[in-house]
């Protein structure tokens, strides 16, 4: 297993990013191993992946997606960072669209950790 | 943030901040323009955006509950094409799934679908009931499957695309350990 971590530009003071290097087309076969970036098995097929935005440890669950489009869950990732809670907020916590992205072409997967003042590593 | 499909205009929502589509234009290199060109949509505070098999952009609109199509012009300027009203409440993501798009509403429960012309207007496709708290959401198999992020149980609704755009749920995962969650992308 390979760690792959690669750090990005902080988009605001207190919002940071983590890469996590994963297949172009599996997904996460590994448990909850605590580090950001793991390279799991090649063969698990498609994948969703979700970040809970954790105030306390933020995390990515990767989840097979099967070919009924049904989920299991296939491992979770810690991202080093912490997710953000935006004050008064009841279940958008980060106001934001596409905190996690996935780069198919780099097999990337960009975690925004919006409680984090400074990038993971 | 997104970017435009020919990588060449990145788009920021100002939200209820100024109610105004930022396009920056990206240069070869990938710098980003100084300034960007900013489009207030007055009252409307667009969330997000997505863009169409034309490359027409269509935005959420927390303000109005509403999605609508815009041109992207070459100089970043949006040009309304069609709006058309949800009719929940929090219309904030919006997301593409082969031919049709979908906005989530966050006060509703709801998933919003929608089809785009080829001049920009917008044929409503019906609205699914997800669990509370409606987030983000992500497209997955070709068009085939939908999967919605909801924050208030913390569980990811999934749905099948049917004809015409329909969802039809067929599970649901819960994410666990945490209280709330947001952001999903399928691979």
């Amino acid at each position: 297993m390979k760690a792959l971590s690669r750090l990005a530009p902080v988009f605001a003071a207190a919002l940071a990013v983590t890469a996590i290097a994963v297949p172009v087309a599996s997904a996460a076969t590994r448990p909850a191993p605590a580090s950001p970036a793991h390279r799991p098995g090649p063969s698990a097929g498609p994948a969703v992946f979700v970040m809970n935005d954790g105030t306390a440890a933020n995390a990515v669950a990767a989840y097979h997606r099967a070919a009924d489009g049904r989920l299991t869950l296939a491992g979770t990732y810690y991202t080093r960072g912490l997710g953000g809670v935006l004050s008064g907020s009841a279940v958008d916590h980060t106001a934001s669209e596409g905190s996690l992205t996935y780069d198919r072409a780099h097999g990337l997967l960009f975690a925004v950790n919006a409680g984090s003042a400074r990038p993971a590593r | 943030m997104t970017f435009s499909p020919d990588g060449r205009a990145l788009l920021v929502t100002a939200k209820a901040a100024t109610n105004a589509v930022d396009v920056f234009a990206v240069h070869p290199d990938g710098a980003l323009s100084v300034a960007p060109t900013v489009n207030t949509l007055a009252g409307d505070v667009p969330f997000a955006v997505a863009f169409d098999q034309n490359g027409d952009a269509l935005v959420s609109e927390a303000g109005p509950n509403a999605v609508a199509t815009f041109t992207l012009g070459s100089h970043g300027v949006l040009t309304q094409l069609a709006v058309a009203d949800t009719g929940q409440m929090a219309t904030c993501w919006i997301v593409r799934d082969g031919r049709y798009f979908y906005a989530s509403n966050a006060g509703s429960g709801s998933v919003s679908g929608y089809s785009v012309g080829s001049s920009g207007g917008l044929t409503a496709r019906g609205v699914a009931t997800t669990d509370a708290g409606t987030v983000d959401a992500a497209a997955a198999g070709h068009g085939r499957f939908l999967y919605v992020q909801t924050g208030k149980s913390v569980v990811v609704d999934e749905f099948a695309v049917g004809g015409g755009g329909s969802l039809t749920e067929i599970g649901s995962v819960t994410v666990a350990g945490v209280v709330g969650g947001e952001g999903i992308t399928a691979g």
